[in-house]
């Protein structure tokens, strides 16, 4: 398959791979699957007192798409409040990395990342109760 | 002939299957249906027959994998098999995955790739076999939301063994 300029050019130079500490108090993690790909996309935040991130990371295993949606991402949601980075929309990434119909749900990959990494800091600065 | 996948091979619907006897009768319907064997036959006679093969290998290759075969139980039940939702609940499952490709990609710096190759993959089968038991053993309990969840996870095995292989044909060249 052809690979757009954009998903080729964060394919061959990913922005914000790497870790971040899980255990710390202002970073969240989110750990998403595509079983029918067998995809894996770890993405994580760093947010400030201010509740700013201030750094995200992400490690993904899987095709072109799914790096370059995870790398987009990363680099999307820095110097965004939480709210502001929960409401980005896959088709927004999708857009952005002209994906195919086929490969949309690499964006989703990276949107159900982004909410689950949300949802951990939140639920580790006591934010939501679950 | 019926469309429906175990019932070309005979078979009651269900995950177990006897692999060798149903290649040995796919190997028979495929002489059965051959085009050889039409010659002189009417055109609508023909291409029965053709049809009738190309639904016979589709059902061959759905059945021969366990994956495509779980899906297709699943499916032919009506039951939505992508297993997101019951993927990402499970972020234990996923951490290991994460570091089974790690595994994986760190392989070339270890002093016997081959070996280590090998015991990943054999690692990989384990693993496989027993959530293939796990799903049999669900799906026959009716329990079909947990066997969404063991076809989930075999599918990422699946996808990691494919991945062993290919760094298998890389390290033997």
């Amino acid at each position: 398959m052809a690979y757009s300029e954009k998903v080729l050019e964060h394919y061959e130079n990913p922005r914000n791979v790497g870790k971040l500490d899980e255990k710390s108090a202002n970073v969240g993690t989110g750990m998403v699957g595509a079983p029918a790909c067998g995809d894996v996309m770890r993405l994580q935040i760093q947010v400030d007192d201010n509740g700013l991130i201030q750094d995200a990371k992400f490690k993904t295993y899987g095709c072109g798409s799914a790096i370059a949606s995870s790398s987009l991402l990363t680099d999307w949601v820095k110097g965004k409040t939480l709210e502001e980075a929960g409401a980005i929309k896959n088709t927004q990434i999708a857009e952005e990395l002209a994906l195919p119909p086929v490969k949309i749900h690499c964006s989703v990959l990276a949107e159900d990342a982004i909410k689950a990494a949300i949802r951990d800091v939140r639920k580790k600065r006591g934010e939501i109760v679950e | 002939m019926s469309t429906d996948y175990f019932r070309i091979f005979g078979l009651e619907p269900g995950f177990r299957i006897d692999l060798p006897e149903i290649t040995d009768k796919y190997q028979h319907l495929q002489k059965q249906f051959h085009p050889d064997r039409y010659a002189g036959k009417s055109q609508q006679e023909v291409r029965l027959a053709m049809q009738t093969v190309s639904l016979v290998n589709q059902a061959y290759e759905t059945l021969k994998s366990p994956v495509a075969r779980a899906e297709y139980l699943l499916q032919r039940r009506g039951i939505d098999t992508s297993g997101r939702d019951a993927i990402n609940r499970d972020t234990d499952f996923l951490m290991e995955q994460m570091q089974l490709r790690e595994q994986l990609q760190e392989i070339h710096d270890a002093t016997d790739p081959c070996s280590a190759l090998d015991q990943l993959a054999r690692q990989a089968r384990e693993h496989s076999a027993a959530l293939e038991d796990s799903f049999g053993a669900c799906f026959t309990a009716g329990r079909y939301d947990q066997a969404v969840g063991e076809l989930a996870k075999m599918q990422f095995f699946a996808k990691f063994l494919r991945e062993i292989l290919l760094r298998e044909e890389e390290l033997d060249h």
